[in-house]
């Protein structure tokens, strides 16, 4: 495949690997990062991706994974600072966008997965599932529990 | 919320789809706390799902193709021979092709002189006499190989 041809790909899937990154992360900057080492990594494996199925299913596994690393990384990075500034507790969110986005961050990350693979473009429970290589089953029952732990967590 | 908090869980699984069992029915018919709970659970699961949508569908900045674009390694050029090494290495080829082929004559014409030296004619391997006992000398004239008058 020529240049030409990946960024195709990469236009095709910017959406798709930067909802994913921001999804987890939520800072877009940290999550344009993510899209780029994604991307990359997808170059240098294009020889095993020429199926474009399997090279969306890969760049959606890939971005949650490293949106995750990162995620670690950054919240150790924050511990850090927060210890050494001795702050009090962390202020509490009044914006229900910021409440929902802390909220998403607080799912255990197999929860969090199914969510944004649902809502990022909308994917049905099967397309989720072949991206997680989970059973459809274990999809819609995630994607309830995720929903229901936002639901009681955040306010009206 | 001001439900009984043995049915929050229910009521939230109504909420976002799951049909009311008949225990939670019978209860709904019961308790208005529950049934108002309900409603405002339903209106929140809309929503919440519009507000996951409206958070993670944010469009990529546009600094990311270009951005991405660029950060790509070049690829290898094709490495140039220069036509003198070419001409050197076909020279040194040629040379070693010539050096082989002269040594593989010579190894042959030594096999084969090697070779004429052992020879051996066929027929000698029949020269000694298949039976040693019998006599070898030639008889003269007057003589017999069986001397009858002695064995009378």
């Amino acid at each position: 495949m020529d240049d030409a041809g990946f960024e195709e790909l990469v236009r095709a899937h910017e959406r798709l690997v930067f909802g994913l990154a921001r999804g987890v992360l939520g800072d877009p900057a940290e999550a344009e990062d993510v899209a780029q080492d994604v991307f990359l990594r997808a170059y240098r494996k294009l020889g095993g991706l020429r199926d474009r199925q399997k090279f969306r299913a890969w760049v959606a596994r890939m971005s949650i994974r490293l949106a995750l690393n990162r995620r670690r990384g950054l919240r150790r990075a924050l511990l850090r600072d927060a210890e050494w500034l001795r702050g009090g507790p962390p202020p509490v969110a009044a914006d229900t966008d910021i409440a929902l986005r802390q909220a998403i961050a607080r799912l255990p990350h197999k929860l969090r997965s199914v969510l944004l693979l649902c809502a990022v473009e909308g994917m049905d429970a099967a397309e989720a599932a072949r991206i997680l290589r989970v059973p459809d089953g274990t999809v819609r029952s995630r994607l309830h529990l995720a929903r229901k732990r936002l639901l009681l967590e955040v306010g009206p | 919320m001001t439900a009984c908090p043995e049915w929050i869980d229910e009521l939230a699984d109504a909420a976002l789809g799951r049909p009311v069992s008949a225990p939670l029915a019978a209860h709904l018919a019961a308790c208005a706390a529950c049934r108002g709970d309900l409603e405002a659970l339903r209106a929140r699961a809309a929503r919440l799902d519009a507000g996951v949508r409206r958070l993670v569908r944010s469009d990529p900045p546009p600094s990311l193709v270009p951005r991405t674009l660029s950060a790509i390694p070049p690829r290898p050029a094709p490495r140039r021979i220069p036509l003198a090494w070419a001409a050197a290495a076909l020279i040194v080829l040629g040379g070693a092709l010539a050096v082989g082929r002269h040594r593989l004559a010579e190894t042959r014409l030594a096999d084969a002189a090697r070779a004429v030296g052992a020879w051996t004619s066929p027929t000698r391997s029949l020269l000694p006499a298949p039976n040693p006992s019998q006599p070898v000398d030639v008889p003269r004239l007057g003589e017999s190989y069986f001397d009858v008058a002695k064995e009378n």
